[in-house]
C-alpha cells in the first residue's frame, strides 16, 4: 500500500486532517490542469472545488486500478468539461472577461512568456496532451486511460503538439 | 530494427523515463547510433524542459478554495454525549464539534431529530 493509498483510505473514513494532506499535495496539479483546459482563473477555482469534493465522497469507491493522481486528474478533467459544456450554453455569465485567462493573480511574470503563449495557441486536445506528459509525468497508458483514447492517438496528440509548439517557439 | 520514426514517436516518455526498462534499452541502442534521432532527442529534451518549467511558474489556487471547501464538509462531532433510551425511542444527545467549538443539543424522538441548541445548520 503506497502512501497515496493510505491517504485516500483516511479520506474515506472522513479524515479532515488526511483530507487537507490530500489537498495541499494535488491542489496545485489540480488546478493547473484545470486552468490549461479553461483558462479562466475563476472557472478552474471552481474545478478544484468541485473536484475536491467528488475525491472526499468518492474516497471509498476508488480501486487503486490507476494512481491516485491519475485518477483525480481524471476528475478534473470530467469536471472542467461539464462546466465547459454549461457556459458554453450559457447557464453562466462568465465573472471575467477574456484578458483575466491570461492573468498572474502570483504575480510570477517570469514565467516562459514565449511558451506560455505557443501553449495556449494549441489546439485543446493537444495541450492537455502535452500538460499530462511534459508536467504531469504520465505514462502514454495512463494518458491513454485518463483521456478515454487508444495509446497510438495519445502518441500521435503529443508529436502534433510537439511540431506545433517548435513552430510557435521558431 | 526499430525505426527512426517509431523511436522518434516514443521520444517524449524517453526524455522522462516514463517507458519500459525493456524499451529504453531498444531505444538507448538506437539514439546511440543514430544522428537523426540524438538531434530529435535533443530538441524533445529542451521542449520538455520548457513547458515543464512554465508550467511550474504557473499560478497557484487561492487560499479562498480550501475555505469555501471546509465550509462544505459535513460537520464533524468531537465529543458527543447521548442520554436517553432507544427502547422508548426518546433521547437527548450533546456534541461539541470542531469548527468554532460550537456545543450542539439535539432531541431524538422515534427517529426524528430537533436541534434545541445551537443553530440549524443548512441540509442537516
Amino acid at each position: 500500500m503506497t502512501g497515496d493509498d493510505r491517504l485516500l483510505a483516511r479520506v474515506a473514513k472522513q479524515d479532515r486532517d488526511a483530507f487537507q494532506l490530500l489537498y495541499e499535495r494535488y491542489a496545485d496539479s489540480v488546478y493547473r490542469f484545470a486552468l490549461s483546459i479553461l483558462r479562466a482563473p475563476h472557472l478552474a477555482e471552481d474545478v478544484l472545488q468541485e473536484t475536491m469534493m467528488a475525491v472526499w465522497k468518492g474516497a471509498g469507491k476508488f480501486r487503486g486500478r490507476s494512481k491516485l493522481k491519475t485518477w483525480i486528474l481524471g476528475i478534473t478533467r470530467n469536471q472542467a468539461y461539464n462546466l465547459l459544456r454549461g457556459e458554453k450554453k450559457g447557464k453562466r455569465l462568465p465573472e471575467q472577461d477574456a484578458s483575466a485567462a491570461v492573468s498572474d493573480p502570483t504575480g510570477s511574470m517570469h514565467r516562459d512568456l514565449a511558451v506560455q503563449e505557443a501553449l495556449e495557441a494549441l489546439p485543446e486536445q493537444q495541450r492537455e496532451v502535452m500538460h499530462l506528459v511534459f508536467y504531469e509525468n504520465l505514462t502514454v497508458r495512463e494518458a491513454a486511460g485518463l483521456l478515454g483514447i487508444p495509446t497510438g492517438t495519445v502518441k500521435s496528440r503529443m508529436h502534433h503538439a510537439r511540431l506545433n509548439l517548435a513552430k510557435e517557439l521558431a | 530494427m526499430i525505426r527512426c520514426e517509431t523511436i522518434e514517436r516514443w521520444l517524449p516518455w524517453y526524455a522522462s523515463g516514463q517507458i519500459s526498462t525493456r524499451k529504453m534499452q531498444v531505444m538507448a541502442e538506437h539514439i546511440a547510433n543514430c544522428e537523426t534521432c540524438q538531434t530529435a532527442l535533443a530538441k524533445v529534451i529542451q521542449l520538455r524542459h520548457r513547458v515543464a518549467s512554465s508550467l511550474t511558474e504557473a499560478p497557484v489556487p487561492t487560499t479562498q478554495v480550501w475555505e469555501s471547501l471546509t465550509e462544505r464538509l459535513p460537520e464533524a462531532a468531537s465529543a458527543q454525549i447521548d442520554l436517553g433510551s432507544f427502547l422508548v425511542g426518546l433521547n437527548v444527545g450533546v456534541a461539541a464539534q470542531r469548527r468554532n467549538a460550537p456545543v450542539r443539543g439535539d432531541l431524538r424522538v422515534l427517529g426524528h431529530r430537533v436541534r434545541i441548541i445551537g443553530k440549524h445548520k443548512k441540509g442537516a
